[in-house]
């Protein structure tokens, strides 16, 4: 047989695929349950710190509200970004400007609903665009170094 | 037969016009992606990383931007053969830098008649290396352990190059892997590509439609003028191209006294190097839209 080679080569792409794509299902599934899961838990937990914080009248965290601007290195050039701190907590992360490659800056966005969703920048980079991703953490840490009350 | 007597032998001058043309056409390709997309290989190979990422994690396999460019590489392989690797990846184009400098050092400055070249069957034990390191760092990544591998990584250091960026804090060990994968690149044309890519790895587990396939009937007895300029070492003569480790240079075409070498789509259009220039094209259109150009 002339074309074996390719035969048992296009049959295990398509295996690799197939199986991949069988587990995505089930991942999915498992996924969107656990995740309906947390979030219960994270909205009594909020419910109870902020049922807390009126009976004790204690300051709300350790940031002032307000937004803040850091920068700090990423792959080619600075990464500066706004950070907003809404009742203590950061609420959210915006890019303000930023020159690294499109591809792996996208990927590396996904640590800023790292740091909202643990509320620390203490997060791991994103895997292939670590420059990028830590560029965004440490102009976070930047940012939140202003907004110590 | 009839076909041996039908194809004219091409003549020195025209061999050496046809090797001229197609190095200089390949050369300005690659470094127009050199210049342009320069994380292509590694946002490709991010794509692996990513699927293994998910499946450590047990999340589901989302369509990140490292997948989108892990389906365009493969997809082109599949299609053209390892027409990235040979044309497009900046890592090897800087192989390719690194192999012609050597090269002219070893004949101009210390007068060797010839290039050194490593033993064949060195390379044929070698090449072998490369799927260990996919399985390596394919493993890592299933265990979580990647993180853990930060700054091993030549791709890393070499990245630090092609941004202009010069930041090696935390790189010492990719240096030294860095300095080693040159040498290495010195002595063996793309003996990173044959030898220690993963990706390239992967590639070479992929079926290909578009390789460059040999009419054995019409060649001239004995001759083995593309067997002598193929950086890979196949064994040209028996079935070299399907094993998946042609890199996709077409060096081989482009010297062979009778054109036997070709393409697919070489029967469609008749001058070589349109298909060149189409299938660039196709991956920096693709590619620039899912971000891998570094100016839109």
């Amino acid at each position: 047989m002339k074309n074996i080679n390719f035969i048992i080569k296009a049959i295990s792409l398509v295996l690799t695929v197939g199986v991949l794509l069988v587990y995505s299902g089930f991942a999915a599934k498992h996924h969107s349950s656990l995740k309906a899961h947390e979030q219960a838990v994270a909205e009594i937990e909020a419910h109870n710190a902020e049922v807390l914080r009126k009976l004790n009248e204690a300051p709300a965290g350790k940031y002032k509200d307000g937004e803040y601007e850091g920068s700090a290195r990423g792959f080619r050039s600075d990464i500066k970004v706004k950070v907003t701190v809404e009742n203590g907590a950061v609420s959210a992360v915006e890019i303000v400007s930023a020159d690294d490659d499109q591809a792996f800056f996208d990927r590396a966005k996904g640590v800023i609903d790292s740091i909202i969703s643990a509320q620390s920048t203490e997060v791991d980079a994103v895997s292939g665009a670590t420059f990028s991703s830590n560029g965004i953490i440490n102009a976070v840490v930047e940012a939140l170094k202003t907004a110590e009350g | 037969m009839e076909q041996n007597s039908k194809k004219t032998v091409r003549s020195g001058e025209q061999l050496k016009k046809s090797r001229r043309t197609h190095a200089l056409v390949r050369a300005a390709v690659q470094l127009v992606f050199f210049i342009a997309m320069p994380g292509a290989f590694y946002a490709g190979f991010a794509g692996i990383k990513s699927i293994f990422g998910s499946i450590s994690a047990g999340t589901p396999i989302e369509m990140n931007g490292f997948i989108w460019a892990l389906v365009l590489v493969a997809a082109f392989t599949i299609l053209f053969g390892r027409f990235f690797c040979g044309y497009i990846c900046a890592f090897g184009s800087f192989g390719d830098l690194i192999h012609w400098i050597s090269g002219l050092v070893q004949i101009k400055l210390f007068k060797r008649k010839k290039q050194f070249e490593l033993p064949e069957k060195a390379s044929k034990f070698l090449r072998i290396l490369k799927y260990l390191n996919l399985a390596f760092i394919v493993i890592f990544v299933a265990l979580g352990l990647y993180a853990k591998l930060r700054g091993a990584n030549a791709w890393d250091v070499f990245s630090q190059l092609t941004s202009l960026s010069f930041r090696f804090d935390g790189l010492t060990v990719g240096i030294i892997l860095f300095v080693a994968v040159i040498a290495l690149m010195a002595i063996k044309e793309r003996g990173f590509c044959q030898f220690l890519c993963p990706l390239g790895a992967f590639f070479a587990l992929l079926p290909m439609l578009g390789i460059l396939r040999r009419d054995k009937d019409g060649c001239i007895k004995g001759c083995s003028i593309c067997k002598k300029n193929c950086p890979v070492d196949l064994q040209l003569e028996a079935d070299g191209f399907s094993n998946g480790e042609c890199i996709g240079c077409d060096k081989c075409a482009a010297a062979c006294p009778r054109a036997n070498l070709a393409h697919p789509e070489n029967k469609l259009i008749k001058y070589e190097l349109v298909p060149v220039l189409i299938k660039a094209a196709l991956f920096f259109a693709l590619g620039s839209l899912i971000g891998l150009c570094r100016f839109f």
